[in-house]
């Protein structure tokens, strides 16, 4: 009996465990966004998923200082928020990497050097990026209005801007805009590793 | 004049080397070739009979350049028993000249290679890197049978770990 209950607990346990990094590394096309509660913004507000209730589609992006992957797409994202602004699209750029040059002051400053027009937020508990399975930067996970997860995947499919050929979060906010289907749901997102702790 | 130059430089490249005997390439004389998926899958193949570590890298990932100079040595130090170390730039095709200022830097005596996709998923698809990641390094034995991979999570590779693998296989 003591045998059978140690097992019973020792499988419960490993199903629970599963489940867990289930959830953590394997966000799906149509799971339900994680949420998020009182990440601090280079704005030195703190920021909620619920913050953002009012916005048609999200767009979160993990992205962070240092890489130089990410750098490049920075203007991407500052001309799709305001292009896609007063269509009711909201993007949010995150940092969990926790490096010297990843850290809330660098960000406020590289937030100003660059004129981020979205937030800019910083977990250092990088408890986002698990959440979401974040693995590179930049990692893009687009929600649509019932805060269902859309699009996983790249900007699109080159670092240089001028050899882009396909733009994937681009023509999947088009899609979902428009009540359609992403034309890639997911893609490969590529780019510096996130440094988990 | 120049002569004492020379030898200067020579001498220079060789402390840098590690004072190895065999005489270094010529800074811009680094051979770098072009390759793709399927290119690469064929030259794991060819190479069948000796060892062959392939270390995939680029000038835009930082833990790449600080893994590079130690599968490069290895080349140095395991070659004659039978190691062939391959490298492969996922930079931009455009970024060629930088690749191989960093080789030339590197006194890289490894097979070298530039991906012809860009930066982008094209090219981690290609080559199968999953994680869509650098650094990435791959291990085959003799055969050509794929032993060892070891991939960055964005921390840099143990390069002792992957001189343990060679080493086993060899």
């Amino acid at each position: 009996m003591a045998y059978g209950t140690k097992w019973t607990f020792a499988l419960m346990t490993l199903a629970l465990v599963c489940a867990a990094r289930g959830s953590a590394g394997e966000l799906k096309i149509g799971d339900a966004a994680p949420s998020f509660q009182d990440i601090i913004g280079v704005d030195g507000n703190r920021h909620s998923l619920a913050d953002y209730k009012d916005a048609k589609l999200l767009v979160v992006v993990f992205t962070c200082n240092h890489c130089p992957v990410a750098k490049a797409y920075e203007d991407r994202l500052i001309a799709l928020q305001k292009q896609y602004e007063s269509k009711g699209v909201q993007l949010v750029a995150v940092n969990v990497n926790t490096i010297p040059d990843d850290q809330l002051e660098p960000m406020k400053a590289r937030a100003k050097e660059k004129g981020f027009n979205f937030p800019y937020l910083y977990d250092a508990s990088q408890k986002m990026g698990h959440d979401y399975g974040a693995l590179v930067t930049p990692h893009v996970f687009l929600l649509d209005q019932d805060r269902k997860v859309g699009y996983i995947g790249a900007v699109d499919d080159n670092m240089r801007p001028d050899k882009v050929k396909d733009s994937y979060l681009r023509d999947a906010l088009d899609a979902l805009l428009a009540g359609a289907k992403p034309p890639h749901e997911q893609t490969k997102a590529i780019g510096c590793g996130i440094r988990y702790e | 004049m120049i002569r004492p130059a020379i030898v200067l430089l020579a001498g220079a490249a060789l402390l840098a080397a590690g004072c190895t005997a065999k005489p270094l390439p010529p800074a811009s004389n680094v051979a770098l070739g072009k390759i793709d998926g399927p290119g690469l899958a064929a030259l794991v193949a060819k190479h069948r009979g000796r060892v062959v570590l392939l270390d995939f890298w680029a000038t835009w990932c930082g833990p790449c350049l600080e893994l590079f100079p130690h599968t490069a040595a290895l080349q140095q130090r395991f070659g004659e028993r039978g190691l062939t170390v391959v490298t492969i730039s996922l930079d931009d095709p455009d970024n060629e000249p930088a690749v191989r200022k960093f080789l030339a830097g590197s006194m890289a005596t490894t097979e070298n290679f530039l991906s012809p996709y860009g930066v982008g998923p094209a090219a981690f698809t290609a080559f199968g890197i999953d994680d869509g990641t650098l650094p990435h390094v791959r291990v085959y034995d003799r055969q050509g049978k794929l032993q060892r991979t070891f991939h960055s999570g964005g921390k840099s590779i143990d390069a002792k770990e992957i001189e343990r693998a060679v080493e086993k296989l060899l």
